[in-house]
């Protein structure tokens, strides 16, 4: 054996590892490097302005606004079930946020440069006080201090003020009541203790599309949905209303006088109409139409995740599958694991012939669907992505339509199961309750035994009951 | 209202760069070309011949198998394309750190998926029994997938350590600020993984006398 470190050394140059590199994968990848920076690079017509306030205004986009890391929570929480999991770390998780003020999060990207950071201020209740987040990879800054909204478009060099009541970046879930809520709700949780999460002693906590990784020592959360968690007092000023200097400033408040707006905010009412053409066009099956719209949105608003969404859906509908795919990615990376943007991508997977790679984004979707039988109610997203005709906020307001009821839901999630499993357990909107219920019961069974995915396109589908006046 | 600087991204960028300017006289060719690659098809593609072998070669001694150190140098380097045009630092060494740093990430994310290192460990196995069958003389030297089973024993973090520092032969200085942590940290951390190394490896031989 070896004596010292140069001893090793010597041993390592002796073993003759075979680590020369092809010759074709070096310059495929060359290639294929010089063109991801040429596409990420290319000059555009625009500079990012990314959320804009009709975006944020959206019951839907508001996560991606303000609450990442309560997407995945968000969407999880209200339909997981009652299980006999142990409830220690919940508890005392529940007990221990009682006394976080601040949450400090950040999102770095796969090269360690942040992308994402933000201050929340807990108060007393729970819910969210004063906001601050600063998002470099979009040129997005905010701060909410309760009396004004500060929004620094970096890009745009303007900063806009607005009245808290008009402009809000509030969590969408009091983010100090997250896990008491889970307990209140009598949610399915799986904990996982004293696991390994990066080199840390964790438990995990999970459940759907969810992930938490709990500090055994604090019992608070340090990271979820892609972000890292700490609960440290932020630095002094954190939450100040600082107008940097040599900005344009436009102060939309109620308390200002009117002030001529500039021009790249007329932009974001072409985006809007844009958008609402593409949608239209999108529904009414007029692909490249479509394409076209979505595109020019996505100029305009490269943040606007629901353009680059659709995009992906109408790419889907004509056959493009990688193009769906990729920007399918997009949102994954703007949304964090978002549990009806992975079922579409991996659908364009599967339609593409890369099952492999499909299954592992149906895999992780499948939990969350199964789950979703029982409380369909929180996964309106998954129709909302059907259907660009459906009314929320900031969309189209004369001629959307609302969304499906309860039994229509259901029938839907029951026919997005049957595609990718090939499973059939006989539900049907038109039988009795309690065949129904053993045919939810039977698909939990299944998914408890076996679960595995199995794209079948061609599946019989349930009929979508119709709406009854 | 208070009114005072806030910093924009690519002002961040310049301080950053003004730090580095202070200690950086005399800059290199490839230091420019990191400045330029920024912006520049041309110089990252430079930047890419130049480290393309470095990093396949660290991907190789983390994961064992070639096609998963092909996909992870393809990983490493779409990620810097995807990138660069955010990349603070100013010259060739910070490149480097920063490159190796994200191959460190994505190689344990790789490993993290126990299905793949189940593969890999059993890939090394396999490697292990036909090095053995080919062997005419009975020799005490140790062999690859012996010490890359050894090395997967340890934390993942302790495997990067290991990699780079025995493997790439980066100094601890270098080292440290890829894992971020302190020098001296990564050199008590180095000498330990050493003799834990070398306990494993006599116990796996003795395992098989």
């Amino acid at each position: 054996m070896f004596k010292n470190e140069d001893d090793f050394k010597n041993i390592i140059n002796r073993l003759n590892i075979d680590d020369k590199p092809n010759a074709d994968h070096r310059q495929n990848l060359h290639r294929q490097v010089l063109s991801t920076f040429n596409q990420i690079h290319k000059p555009r017509k625009t500079t990012w302005l990314t959320i804009r306030r009709i975006i944020v205004k959206s019951p839907i986009t508001k996560f991606a606004a303000a609450a990442a890391i309560i997407i995945v929570g968000a969407l999880a929480i209200t339909f997981l079930q009652q299980s006999a999991t142990p409830a220690y770390a919940i508890e005392q998780t529940i007990e221990a946020f009682k006394n976080v003020r601040y949450m400090h999060i950040i999102r770095r990207d796969e090269t360690g440069l942040v992308e994402d950071e933000r201050w929340i201020e807990i108060g007393p209740d729970g819910f969210q006080t004063r906001y601050r987040q600063d998002t470099p990879l979009h040129g997005f800054f905010v701060v909410d201090n309760r009396e004004t909204v500060l929004v620094h478009y970096k890009n745009k060099n303007t900063v806009v003020l607005y009245d808290p009541s008009d402009q809000s970046y509030t969590w969408h879930y009091a983010p100090g009541k997250l896990f008491e809520e889970l307990v209140n709700d009598q949610l399915t949780l799986t904990i996982e203790e004293h696991i390994d999460y990066w080199d840390r002693p964790a438990h995990r906590v999970r459940s759907g599309g969810m992930e938490f990784y709990i500090d055994p020592e604090t019992k608070l959360p340090m990271a979820g949905g892609g972000y890292q968690m700490s609960y440290e007092n932020p630095p002094e000023g954190t939450f100040d209303i600082v107008i940097p200097n040599d900005v344009v400033v436009v102060d939309k408040r109620p308390s200002a006088e009117p002030a001529q707006e500039p021009e790249w905010m007329d932009e974001d009412k072409v985006a809007q109409s844009n958008f609402d053409e593409a949608r239209r066009a999108l529904a009414a099956g007029e692909y490249l139409k479509a394409v076209d719209f979505f595109r020019q949105v996505i100029e305009i608003q490269p943040g606007r995740n629901w353009a680059w969404f659709w995009l992906g859906r109408t790419y889907y509908e004509l056959g493009e599958y990688d193009l769906a795919v990729s920007n399918f990615s997009k949102v994954l990376d703007m949304m964090g694991d978002a549990a009806f943007c992975l079922y579409a991508r991996g659908l364009a997977f599967a339609a593409a012939g890369m099952q492999v790679t499909a299954n592992e984004d149906l895999e992780k979707v499948l939990p969350t669907m199964i789950l979703a039988l029982r409380h369909i109610e929180a996964v309106t997203l998954f129709d909302l992505a059907d259907d660009p005709l459906r009314c929320a906020d900031g969309f189209l307001d004369e001629d959307c339509h609302e969304g499906p009821n309860k039994e229509q839901n259901l029938a839907m999630m029951i026919n997005r199961l049957r595609v990718i499993t090939g499973q059939n357990f006989g539900y049907d909107p038109d039988a009795s309750a309690q065949e129904n219920e053993q045919a939810i019961a039977a698909w939990e069974d299944w998914y408890e035994k076996s679960g595995e995915i199995k794209f079948t396109p061609d599946t019989e589908l349930v009929p979508i009951p119709p709406v009854l006046e | 209202m208070i009114l005072c600087n806030i910093i924009a991204p690519c002002a961040i960028i310049s301080t950053a760069m003004v730090d580095a300017m202070a200690k950086t006289n005399d800059r290199t060719d490839t230091d420019d070309l990191v400045l330029r690659a920024r912006c520049d098809a041309d110089a990252l593609g430079q930047l890419y011949e130049l480290y393309y072998e470095r990093i396949f070669r660290f991907c190789v001694h983390r994961l064992f198998s070639k096609d998963a150190a092909e996909d992870v140098t393809s990983m490493v380097f779409l990620a810097v394309a995807g990138r660069i045009r955010n990349f603070p630092g100013r010259t060739e060494q910070d490149f480097r750190n920063w490159l190796y740093a994200i191959a460190a990430k994505q190689a344990n994310a790789y490993l993290r998926k126990t299905s793949r290192r189940g593969r890999l460990l059993a890939k090394a196995a396999g490697s292990m029994t036909a090095a053995t069958a080919n062997c005419t003389s009975h020799s005490a030297e140790l062999d690859w997938p012996t010490l890359y089973k050894a090395i997967m024993k340890l934390p993942t973090k302790h495997q990067t350590i290991v990699t780079l520092r025995f493997f790439e032969n980066l100094s601890f200085e270098e080292i440290a600020k890829i894992i971020n942590a302190k020098p001296k940290t990564v050199h008590v951390m180095s000498h330990r993984l050493l003799k834990k190394l070398k306990t494993y490896l006599q116990t796996d031989v003795d395992g098989e006398k």
